[in-house]
């Protein structure tokens, strides 16, 4: 089970409005590198991992992404807020006005909502954490595109400490695809699985 | 241990957590792997450890523990977080160690036979846990566990939630 704290793992305070960066930036609330689909794909696929190892693993970083999840949502929340239904128009909003009024709602930057596609899940250990993998790295680089895009500072600040986190929790996973790539095959070393 | 330095004491007048803009030149970490050089204070787990570790201080602006995995993006420099009175002085002192514990949570999933490492994990969450305890004694409950939640009315709405203003 988990257990809330009231509180963000990083501080984010945003005082400026900008609709134009919550558009961009909740992709990384609901699009496909996003950190609900992390999240969600950790937790999901930890179940089916080989040892303790793994679950140990998936289920920390998968925690940690609940959190990530809970800072983009505060920063997409923090630039919307306040907005006229003028300034939403004029920053191609309206349409999400008209679903969803001012909540947040899990969205690629095109407005694509999210789906479980996204976390991709095979089963098989070695597959599963390349694909974690390629993840962490797909949201380092959109992190990075998102920094580009950005000017305000307390913008800024979180994507550069997220984007940090993306590169820890790759090079974690990359440790543990090498640990199961010597458990499960090299030769004379690979042991049945439990299906 | 003093994980302060005198940035904590500047912009005194500022908003919560005010973050120094990019300008500076940045500092590239990535020169100085396996070395203690950007941080004299930090802890070095042990001589034939493939991890260089931060200061749970320079740690947590960073978002990373380990020196030898940090990369920095162009030339942005991390964000400075300042506290401006006690209430954040102790948020952050509790943030920051609960983040060092978090990363060492996540290597020793990898390395759990790293003696170095589980001792070092334990210093951090024996003051994370004290750091937070202090602080939800003066402030408020964080925690749904915290003894806070002993008295009436009800606690547990005292602080605001992180998005809203004076949240953390």
């Amino acid at each position: 089970m988990w257990s809330y704290q009231k509180r963000l793992q990083y501080p984010v305070n945003i005082k400026k409005k900008d609709l134009r960066m919550a558009k961009y930036l909740v992709t990384q609330y609901g699009g496909a590198n996003g950190e609900l689909a992390a999240a969600l794909r950790y937790l999901n696929q930890r179940y089916t991992m080989p040892d303790n190892k793994g679950k140990a693993l998936l289920t920390d970083i998968g925690t940690e992404e609940l959190a990530h999840i809970e800072m983009i949502s505060t920063m997409v929340y923090q630039l919307m807020k306040d907005a006229t239904i003028e300034e939403l128009e004029a920053a191609g909003l309206s349409s999400h006005y008209a679903e969803h009024s001012r909540a947040l709602f899990p969205t690629d930057a095109n407005g694509v909502p999210f789906t479980v596609a996204y976390f991709a899940t095979t089963g098989d250990p070695l597959a599963d954490i390349m694909e974690d993998m390629a993840a962490e790295q797909k949201a380092r680089a959109v992190y990075e595109n998102l920094i580009d895009l950005a000017d305000d500072p307390d913008v800024i600040g979180p994507l550069l400490w997220l984007r940090q986190r993306e590169i820890v929790h790759y090079n974690r996973f990359k440790e543990l695809f090498e640990y199961y790539q010597t458990k499960f095959e090299l030769p004379n070393k690979i042991e049945p699985r439990q299906d | 241990m003093n994980y302060y330095d005198e940035r904590d004491n500047v912009n005194s007048n500022m908003m919560p957590f005010d973050r120094q803009t990019f300008s500076q030149p940045a500092v590239n970490m990535n020169q100085n792997n396996n070395s203690n050089i950007n941080n004299p204070n930090g802890i070095q787990p042990s001589n034939n450890s493939p991890v260089a570790l931060l200061t749970p201080q320079e740690a947590f602006i960073r978002g990373n523990l380990f020196g030898n995995l940090y990369q920095q993006y162009k030339n942005y420099k991390p964000a400075v977080l300042t506290a401006n009175n006690e209430q954040q002085r102790m948020y952050l002192n509790y943030a920051q160690l609960a983040f060092a514990a978090h990363e060492l949570n996540l290597y020793l999933d990898n390395y759990p036979d790293d003696r170095t490492i589980v001792r070092l994990f334990n210093d951090y969450r024996t003051m994370a846990n004290q750091a937070l305890r202090a602080y939800e004694e003066k402030f408020g409950p964080i925690t749904i566990t915290s003894e806070q939640l002993n008295q009436f009315p009800w606690m547990w709405e005292q602080l605001n939630f992180p998005w809203d203003e004076g949240g953390i």
